[in-house]
């Protein structure tokens, strides 16, 4: 149980895509630790998606929301806030409602408490007139440890807790979402846009589309996470899906069936404790759901991520693109200890 | 014993909260009435012989399918018949069941029909038009069917159930929430008899019993809404435990997300999740409501346990440096505790009654919280939760 | 043992209610002869050894992959390192064996793994059925889905691969140009629209009908995969259905009784479903897509994904 402070800043920024196009957005940067004389040098380089919130069952999470404004639009005077999407019996005041609580204005700051009480799988995502915040980028993949977890033992690295079946040596996230260039084109340019014409034009995991989704963290700055997934055979392999997009979507590991031991964070478990997990080779899921699947990585080899609804594996229109992956399978003992998710 | 129920498929109007008034085909259950939208709500009990007669007053044939019952008798005049997919003299199917014809049509068919079954397995069900219903489904003619466990008694907790005693479906409070969309091109056209391209089919409006947001909110019977009578405002008690009924009468799946808590889906398909002592149920945060079909849930919200005496942890800050009502309205209470009220800044208008909690209840699809792309709207009503005592009988359905 | 397939792609043209002839590209069961939308059912005992030898007559290359199978992708890629194909490519008028052993019984897709979002939607997929141990196709006493004790017994079984056709990019693709995105206007079961699907098997370009006809009290297996890109919604009006497996994993082991009974059923691209029910009385019970603009061919109710169970 650890006292955890954070502190996030709201702003605006731009990401790229493959074909060279770059897209206006919003979204998050991580102010922990910085002082507060530096924290405006932070505005206009959002990214995408905002940083990882990893914390665990018992911890006390207090997470400052700072409005640093959007230097692109400074028009916009848009309030913010943080949905902790899923967190049970959550209050009002921090369950980031505006419309039932409160919102937090430009250059103001508001601390969200949050006492984590079930491991899984969550995202967070800002709720102010959601269908516009949400599109442009306000998003972040959020996992919950176990209590009892602890990384140095194997019995005990799992992603529901000691005994759980739930045992793994490396986790990614697979994080999907849209982008409708036309909204944030309107967006950017200060031009209303009717949500209801909702169109994307290209498809993302972890906020990049294929083939930036196989490049390194670093290649892409305001795209932090890379999609590609690496382990040695035989390892335990938990994927963390995470819909925070406007459409249903149907991923497919070619070669690689998935057990699925968790949804909505939450182990699959009937009233009597019936283990209810199951097998699937593609996995049809809708926005503002999770998924945790495990695999064994099987014989060394590259084995393609992709979207089912095949036009998904595009960007505007051009293939290879979109919703595409690797899951990339090394000899045992070739790659080192994952260094922390995603990695 | 027997239910007679006795509907009108006629046309009528909605209204959606930005002013628009769209056409709708839809069911009421008074002669010369308007319809309304979704139809009337029909509860019955297990076992029940339901007999439903739909008179016919719209410009087509119109018909009844009862998803999730079996062995549906038909009764157009010539005796009780298994309900069928209809056929025209050259093999075409003309409807999906057999229908009530429409008024002057010289083909001179019966414009009443009635519909027999025996309600065998509690659940939520829809009842649909299996006419055209590519067309009549999302121009309004749908409405829920609630089926009470044989041995149901509202006032004995061990049989308020959804499934029956020993179920593990008891509940406190009960709502039901048929989703649906709203293309008005379509309305229109059939409102003008032009003609309309199911393939351009492009939502602008998404309902919650029959409502877009905020009116979603509002009770039922509200006489602005005359014709959407029922409201989708979720309010509950601490610890309470909530039956909430789903179901899908839209041609689009929605993932409909409660914030608050997970739900427990118990049912699908007015189904329950068990097989003999297994129990197949299972919890969710979102639930992907598809079309045609139904999901019950059960759930409750107990919070934390923060008042004055166990203070939050963290300092509200001034009024001034936060936003509240950025739409002119907050339905904040002003304080962090349950049956408290605080400050409200001057100028906005609170519809916190009682120092209560409000959790949304929402499509995850954003574009589907918004009335033609203004939000707040469509697929939206909030859970509130009221402190403990404070609610009378609410959240009841007869 | 191994079970050779010889498959043949090739451009061909479906006929679809209301429209004239679509170009589409299919596979092939012979060399003469057309293609086959979906292609060739392939049915395989489990534990065999399986090799395609695919011919392609295509002006492109293509690739066979198998979802859901236990095979080894090979993917191609190009010199700066994307994918090309999920496997081996079959070059324009080449011919390359593809192998894989089938593991575990079920009802899985062969699709094209290059270009998919052209290539499946133009019609490169087909469906195989893996058989369970003590499968005898002469001996109805031994039919189920996945053997003993999965509770899959059935005595009518039928096969229902589910898609869509988009017309326009059909026309597109087959004269060389880009389609401008992907807007479905057929919608098909067993390559079919309603109510070609009521008709029987033949051995024309679609020649695998879709009507289910069984007597009262014969239980019927429902093998529904969906090749389409769209989700689809399948209901059986009035009759009480079991689903019994999802993506090829019976749901009833010995330990445990997962099955759950259901009227209307999403479906994901990709995914599949074994459903069970006992006929009931005699009649006509109508299956169809309950996203209702899938039941139309162009703009015009009935059509696309609808069918008749008929108990005579
Ligand atoms: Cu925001
Ligand atoms: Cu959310």
């Amino acid at each position: 149980m650890a006292v955890i402070n954070k502190r996030f800043g709201a702003t605006d920024g731009h990401i790229k895509m493959p074909d060279g196009s770059e897209h206006y957005i919003f979204g998050w940067v991580d102010l922990t630790g910085i002082p507060e004389s530096e924290i405006f040098s932070y505005r206009g380089k959002a990214q995408l998606l905002g940083p990882l919130l990893e914390v665990k069952v018992g911890d006390e999470v207090y997470l400052t929301l700072t409005n640093l404004g959007m230097p692109v639009r400074p028009d916009l005077d848009d309030s913010h806030t943080v949905h902790w999407h899923g967190f049970p019996n959550q209050i009002a005041l921090y369950d980031g409602v505006p419309e039932a609580s409160i919102s937090v204005p430009v250059g103001r700051d508001f601390v969200y408490y949050y006492k984590p009480l079930d491991p899984g799988t969550y995202m967070y995502h800002c709720h102010f007139e959601p269908v516009e915040h949400i599109q442009m980028g306000m998003i972040g993949p959020l996992l919950v440890r176990p209590a009892d977890y602890d990384p140095n033992n194997p019995l005990y690295k799992t992603a529901y807790g000691h005994g759980t079946g739930t045992e793994f040596d490396r986790e990614y996230f697979v994080f999907l979402t849209e982008l409708d260039s036309a909204a944030h084109h309107q967006v950017a340019s200060v031009q209303e846009y009717d949500w209801t014409d909702f169109s994307p034009d290209y498809w993302l995991i972890n906020g990049r589309s294929y083939p930036d989704t196989v490049k390194s963290a670093g290649d892409l700055p305001e795209q932090p996470f890379p999609a590609l997934i690496k382990a040695n055979s035989g390892e335990k392999v938990l994927l963390r899906y995470i819909n925070l997009g406007y459409q249903q979507h149907s991923i497919e590991i070619l070669g690689i069936p998935v057990r699925i031991v968790g949804q909505d964070a939450a182990r699959p478990l009937g009233l009597n404790g019936e283990d209810l997990a199951y097998w699937k080779d593609c996995n049809y899921f809708a926005a503002g759901q999770t998924l945790d699947a495990i695999f064994t990585a099987p014989a060394p080899g590259t084995y393609p991520v992709f979207n089912r609804d095949c036009y998904k594996n595009t960007n505007a229109g051009v293939t290879p693109g979109g919703m595409v992956s690797e899951v990339q399978v090394f000899a045992a003992g070739t790659l080192p200890p994952q260094a922390g998710p995603g990695q | 014993m027997t239910v007679n129920i006795e509907l009108w498929a006629t046309d009528g109007y909605m209204s959606t909260p930005d002013g628009n008034s769209i056409y709708i085909w839809g069911f009421t259950d008074t002669a010369g009435k308007k319809a309304q939208l979704p139809g009337p709500r029909i509860v019955v009990t297990q076992g029940d012989v339901v007999s439903i007669t739909v008179h016919n007053l719209l410009p087509e044939a119109t018909s009844l399918l009862f998803p999730g019952q079996s062995g549906v008798l038909a009764d157009n005049g010539t005796g009780p018949h298994l309900a069928e997919p209809q056929f025209d003299g050259t093999g075409n199917l003309v409807s999906l069941t057999d229908f009530a014809d429409y008024p002057g049509n010289p083909g001179a068919n019966p414009t009443s029909i009635r519909y027999i079954f025996t309600a065998g397995n509690p659940g939520t069900y829809l009842y649909e038009s299996g006419t055209n219903p590519h067309k009549q489904v999302p121009m309004g003619l749908y409405g829920a069917i609630i089926v009470r466990p044989a041995d149901y008694d509202p006032a004995v907790p061990s049989r308020k159930t959804a499934y029956g005693e020993n179920t593990g479906t008891e509940f406190d409070r009960e709502y039901l929430i048929v989703v649906s969309e709203i293309d008005p091109v379509l309305h229109s056209a059939v409102e003008k008899g032009t003609d309309y391209n199911i393939r351009e089919f492009k939502p602008r409006y998404w309902t919650m019993n029959g409502r877009c947001a905020p009116d979603t909110m509002f009770a039922d019977g509200m006489g602005c809404l005359s014709n959407q009578p029922y409201g989708a405002m979720i309010m509950a008690e601490p610890g309470e435990k909530i039956l909430i009924r789903y179901a899908g009468a839209g041609i689009e799946n929605h993932p409909l997300h409660l914030h608050g808590n997970h739900t427990r889906v118990v049912a699908e398909d007015g189904r329950l999740l068990k097989n003999g002592t297994t129990d197949l149920s299972y919890k969710r945060f979102t639930i992907l409501t598809g079309s045609g079909q139904t999901y019950d849930q059960i759930f409750s919200w107990s919070g934390l346990g923060y008042s004055q005496a166990n203070p939050i942890p963290t300092t509200l800050p001034n009024l001034r440096n936060l936003g509240v009502g950025d739409a002119g309205w907050t339905l904040w209470s002003g304080s962090p505790y349950l049956g408290e009220k605080g400050d409200i800044p001057v100028g906005v208008t609170s519809f916190n009654e009682m120092g209560e909690y409000y959790f949304m209840l929402h499509s995850h699809e954003e574009m589907q919280i918004t009335n033609w792309g203004e939000f707040p709207g469509g697929l939206m009503t909030m859970l509130a939760i009221f402190p403990a005592g404070s609610l009378g009988n609410v959240g009841t359905i007869e | 043992m191994t079970v050779n397939y010889n498959l043949w792609a090739k451009t061909g043209s479906i006929s679809l209610p209301g429209a004239g002839p679509v170009p589409f590209w299919g596979f092939a069961p012979a060399t003469e002869g057309p293609a086959r939308l979906p292609g060739p059912l392939l049915e395989v005992p489990q534990g065999e050894n399986v090799e395609i030898s695919l011919t392609n007559d295509l002006a492109s290359g293509i690739s066979l992959v198998f979802p859901g199978q236990d095979f080894v992708p090979q993917p191609v890629k190009n010199p700066a390192g994307t994918f090309v194909s999920y496997n081996p490519e079959t070059a324009s008028g080449g011919t390359l064996t593809y192998s894989l052993t089938v593991s575990r019984p079920g009802i899985f897709l062969y699709e094209s793994g290059t270009a998919p979002e052209k290539q499946i939607q133009m019609g490169l997929y087909g469906a195989m059925v893996v058989r369970p141990p003590g499968f005898d196709p002469g001996n109805p006493a031994t039919w189920t889905a996945y053997g003993s004790g999965s509770g899959t017994d059935f005595d009518i079984e039928k096969i229902m691969v589910l898609s869509e056709v988009d017309t326009a990019m059909h026309q597109a693709l087959a004269s060389g140009d880009e389609p401008a995105g992907y807007k479905p206007d057929y919608f098909l079961i067993n390559g079919r629209s309603f109510p070609d699907t009521l008709n029987p098997d033949d051995s024309g370009p679609q020649p695998y009908g879709a009507k289910v006809t069984a007597a009262p009290g014969q239980r019927v297996l429902l093998r529904i995969i969906n090749a389409g890109f769209m989700n689809h919604n399948i209901r059986l009006q009035d009759i009480d259905a079991r689903v019994v497996a999802g993506d090829s994993r019976p749901l009833i082991t010995p330990v445990l009784d997962k099955s759950y009974l259901k009227h209307t059923l999403t479906i994901g691209s990709g995914q599949s479903y074994d459903i069970l029910f006992t006929a009931p009385t005699p009649g006509k019970y109508v299956l169809y897509d309950r996203n209702l603009n899938c039941c139309v061919n162009g703009n015009n109710f009935p059509g696309g994904i609808m069918t008749l169970v008929e108990v005579p």
